[in-house]
């Protein structure tokens, strides 16, 4: 609860909407991660960078969290709300201040949605290149704060690479501009720190965005694999071969049927795993490109080849793809989407410890899988009103997370720690490395009232958690002999 | 060889004793840090090797001090490359430097910089103890991105030990292409150009502009078109000039930073990165040129420096805080004022 003293403060900031009303407030209690929810006490909507720093003024005067909001669509639970903290929605912050056509660069609000800036600048022959599934309705904020991907990351790069410029607002309401005049600034890149902090170490307030030129030609192959280990086989093959596709994605059996029946995509229903490998560059080359990719495809054992060259045909196959989660949504009550990456190489062996999981659960997993850089979504299947289900999705949550970092990889590629995987921070990072953490955050949030809760545990809950030490020992040298 | 534990003695005996240190590798670019400290220096030049690499993930690990020419060597023999082109100061420029260093080559603007291809470290931090931040994949959003913060900090947050990089398939075909011009055409050219798909390079050094394509054979006649009359195949070493800054001028190297549509004056001794990126040389800073860019000092010519200063504004106050917070003792160096006195 906030008292009255700062709810009565608040009310007198121009162009701040302010949601009292408990059933306006249960809107915002969960972003996509909806098995944590929590109603906000209050929800600041402001309107202008002036009600912004004024509103941030007050909380840090009187000690009170905050946690900002883009469109919610989060799913580690970043823009959860605080039982004791303020909500502060970005989302009235939507207009493209500027698109220069020449230094191929837009300059938004953070609460601009990602594909409202590539239909934006379309006109001019140009694109924003990071394209996460959720792109009709994530901001560009909540993307600079998660360092969102999307299925043309391999060639184009995360947020990270595609973001020029910001200007933040820290916890007591002072502006910056990080990243330059140009393409380098003197001293410690603060604009690399920012992407990824979840919204821990300041509010994203303009994101200066750079641009690419509409590639002249596209190309999008469909290749079907009677196992994953010959998907997985191919993907390495393409690259092997010196191509650098736009986008190489693979579904697993479950993950193609859900699609399938979903969007009529025209998925090979017999395949046990799918490709789709975009291809993009100048007319002239992409034919011979494509010849040579297919050439790779059928070599590394592709049972069904389909190109789709124009552009509702390639929409047509995209879509599947970009539905998965909406489409195993529908053949469960419930799923829960985890993000791992690990080195490709070991992907049969993780496929094969999942599903070793998953039948020990009992419990169905459908994978999703930006294969070209080794982000696996799996899709555990549950239903939440049971809560038996419930508590095995999560501990087999917890378990592929563990497979991932067993086999040199991450406990997250793209949808953030959040509260989600907090405890499996403490399992990736000793306390020596969370301690790095807390003096970055202290260094931009010394009263640490953004975002607190999330994305970093404190050295308590690890305790608590257990698992530190387990960490240094099990997982980081599980070759040595233990005595 | 492996020497971790040997580097974590000497970076401890001197946070012991109180001395500052300062990481090295090769020492090519002592000329980075101006004031010359009483720091020990630390040098990882014997702590070299790669770690693993795997050609069909495009990821390589290796310890700090591997020679950047083992590094592109190794990766040549697989048909790849490192984007990122860093400049190459001879033969011992190590890949510890080259992170910390953060200078990336004309190819900048189109593929990205060293940052951008920097997945991964191990490192001594400033406590004396080893941490690992980021990994060996592409995508890691897991606890702050201490890795990136790391590349181009000049080794005031620690001293790396290992690091794993993004690499990428050698272009198929790569071929510089040049124009006699003055700056002010080289420029109209640079920003006319901009959207040329194959575009890997734009710069101008010693009188001429320089173009680079690199990409498919069937598309280079495309690329050839558009760049109109007058341009030229030259070697592709050409560019190695303003990558290496070995261009000719004399005085202090100043760099300037600023929006590529920005007025060219007429002192610039060169463009890179499509026109962001510009060197002027003089005994003085060039100041009255800044014209909406930055200038920031690079590099010592025969005279003696002017006054340089830390950036004072916000955001070099946010960085002080930073360094402070990650090493509240002092231990590592500091980053370098860069700045000239105005
Ligand atoms: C169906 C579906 C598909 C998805 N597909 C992908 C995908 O392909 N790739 C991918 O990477 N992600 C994906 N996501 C996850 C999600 O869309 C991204 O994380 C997105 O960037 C979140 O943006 P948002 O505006 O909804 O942020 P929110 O959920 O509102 O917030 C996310 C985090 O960012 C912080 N934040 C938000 N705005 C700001 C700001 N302006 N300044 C500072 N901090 C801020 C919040 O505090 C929170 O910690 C998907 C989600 C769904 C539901
Ligand atoms: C005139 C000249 C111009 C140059 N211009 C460029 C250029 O524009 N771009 C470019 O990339 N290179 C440039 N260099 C080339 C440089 O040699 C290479 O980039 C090389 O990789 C630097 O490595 P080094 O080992 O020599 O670094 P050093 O000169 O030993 O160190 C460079 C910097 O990195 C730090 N450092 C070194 N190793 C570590 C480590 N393991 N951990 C933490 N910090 C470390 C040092 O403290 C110092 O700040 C230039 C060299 C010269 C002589």
């Amino acid at each position: 609860m906030l008292s009255e003293a700062i709810t009565s403060s608040l009310r007198q900031i121009d162009d701040l909407e302010l949601i009292e009303d408990p059933s306006r407030r249960k809107v915002y209690e969960s972003d996509g991660l909806t098995a944590i929810a929590q109603i906000p006490p209050l929800v600041g909507l402001p309107n202008s960078l002036q009600a912004l720093q004024e509103t941030l003024r007050v909380c840090h005067t009187h000690g009170v969290p905050m946690v900002a909001r883009g469109a919610g669509t989060g799913l580690s639970g970043g823009a959860t709300p605080l039982a004791d903290g303020l909500l502060i929605g970005l989302a009235k912050f939507n207009r493209i201040l500027e698109i220069d056509p020449v230094k191929m660069t837009a300059r938004v609000e953070p609460g601009v949605t990602n594909l409202a800036i590539s239909k934006a600048v379309a006109s001019a022959g140009l694109f924003y290149a990071p394209d996460p599934s959720s792109q009709i309705a994530c901001t560009i904020g909540g993307n600079v704060a998660e360092n969102s991907g999307g299925v043309h990351c391999l060639k184009y790069g995360l947020t990270l690479h595609n973001v020029c410029a910001l200007k933040i607002m820290l916890a007591d309401g002072e502006v910056l501009s990080l990243g330059g005049t140009g393409l380098w600034e003197d001293g410690l890149d603060l604009l690399a720190l920012l992407h990824g902090s979840e919204g821990l170490l300041g509010l994203v307030i303009e994101v200066t965005v750079a641009l690419r030129p509409l590639p002249e030609a596209v190309t999008v192959l469909m290749a079907g694999f009677s196992d994953t280990n010959a998907a997985a086989n191919a993907v390495s093959a393409v690259i092997q071969a010196g191509v650098l596709p736009a986008g190489l994605e693979m579904m697993d059996r479950l993950a193609i049927q859900a699609a399938e029946d979903f969007v009529h995509a025209g998925y090979p229903l017999e395949a046990e795993a799918l490709l789709l490998c975009e291809l993009d560059g100048s007319g002239a080359e992409i034919a011979a490109l494509s010849t040579a990719v297919q050439g790779v495809l059928q070599a590394a054992g592709a049972q069904s080849l389909v190109e789709a060259s124009d552009a509702a045909a390639r929409a047509r196959l995209w879509l599947g793809r970009k539905a998965a989660f909406p489409a195993v949504g529908r053949i469960a009550p419930d799923y829960y989407c985890m993000d791992g990456t690990i080195p490709r190489r070991h992907l049969a062996e993780v496929l094969a410890a999942i599903a070793d999981r998953s039948a020990h659960y009992g419990l169905p997993v459908a994978n999703v899988f930006h294969a070209g850089d080794g982000n696996l979504h799996p899709l555990i299947l549950y239903d939440a009103n049971d809560s038996d289900q419930f508590q095995r999705a999560e501990a087999f949550g917890a378990d592929v997370l563990a497979i991932c970092l067993r086999f040199g990889g991450t406990i997250t590629g793209e949808h953030g720690v959040g509260l989600e995987k907090i405890d499996q921070m403490c399992i990736q990072f000793t306390s020596l490395e969370l301690g790095v953490f807390h003096a970055v955050k202290a260094a931009f949030d010394p009263s640490g009232l953004l975002n607190p809760g999330k994305a970093i545990p404190t050295l308590n809950r690890c305790a608590e958690f257990g698992a530190m030490h387990v960490h240094q020992g099990a997982e980081k040298h599980s070759e040595l002999p233990r005595f | 060889m492996d020497q971790s534990d040997a580097l974590q003695r000497v970076v401890r005996a001197a946070i012991r004793q109180r001395q500052v240190v300062q990481p090295g590798g090769g020492g090519t670019k002592g000329f980075l840090h101006p004031a010359a400290t009483d720091a020990v220096l630390v040098s990882t030049a014997e702590h070299d090797g790669i770690l693993h690499y795997h050609p069909d993930e495009l990821v390589i690990r290796v310890r700090s001090g591997t020679r950047l020419v083992e590094l592109q060597e190794t990766l040549r023999e697989a048909g790849q490359y490192l984007p990122c082109e860093p400049p190459s100061f001879g033969s011992a420029g190590t890949v510890g430097g080259m992170v910390a260093a953060g200078l990336a080559g004309p190819s900048r603007p189109y593929v990205g910089g060293v940052r951008d291809y920097v997945l991964g470290m191990k490192l001594i931090l400033p406590s004396g103890e080893i941490a690992a931040f980021g990994g060996d994949v592409m995508k890691n959003v897991a606890g702050y991105d201490i890795t990136r913060l790391n590349v181009g900090a000049r080794g005031s947050l620690g001293l790396m030990l290992e690091v794993a990089l993004k690499v990428l398939p050698i272009p198929e075909v790569v071929q510089v292409y040049g124009l006699v011009c003055d700056p002010s055409l080289a420029q109209q050219h640079m920003l006319a150009q901009r959207r040329l798909a194959g575009l890997s390079a734009s710069a101008y050094c010693d009188g001429a502009l320089l173009v680079r394509y690199q990409g498919s054979e069937q598309a280079k006649p495309t690329f050839e078109q558009a760049l109109g009359q007058g341009f030229q195949p030259v070697p592709n070493t050409g560019l190695a000039a303003v990558r290496d800054l070995s261009f000719a001028h004399t005085g202090h190297l100043w760099r300037w930073d600023g929006a590529v549509d920005a007025p060219v004056s007429g002192q610039l001794v060169a463009m890179d990165w499509g026109g962001a990126l510009r060197w002027f040389a003089s005994d003085a800073a060039p100041l009255g040129a800044a014209d909406g860019g930055v200038i920031t000092w690079f590099k010592q010519g025969e005279g003696a420096l002017p006054g340089l200063t830390e950036r004072a504004d916000g955001v070099g106050l946010l960085q002080q805080r930073v360094k402070s917070a990650l090493d509240p003792n002092g231990a590592f160096i500091g980053y370098p004022g860069l700045r000239p006195v105005s």
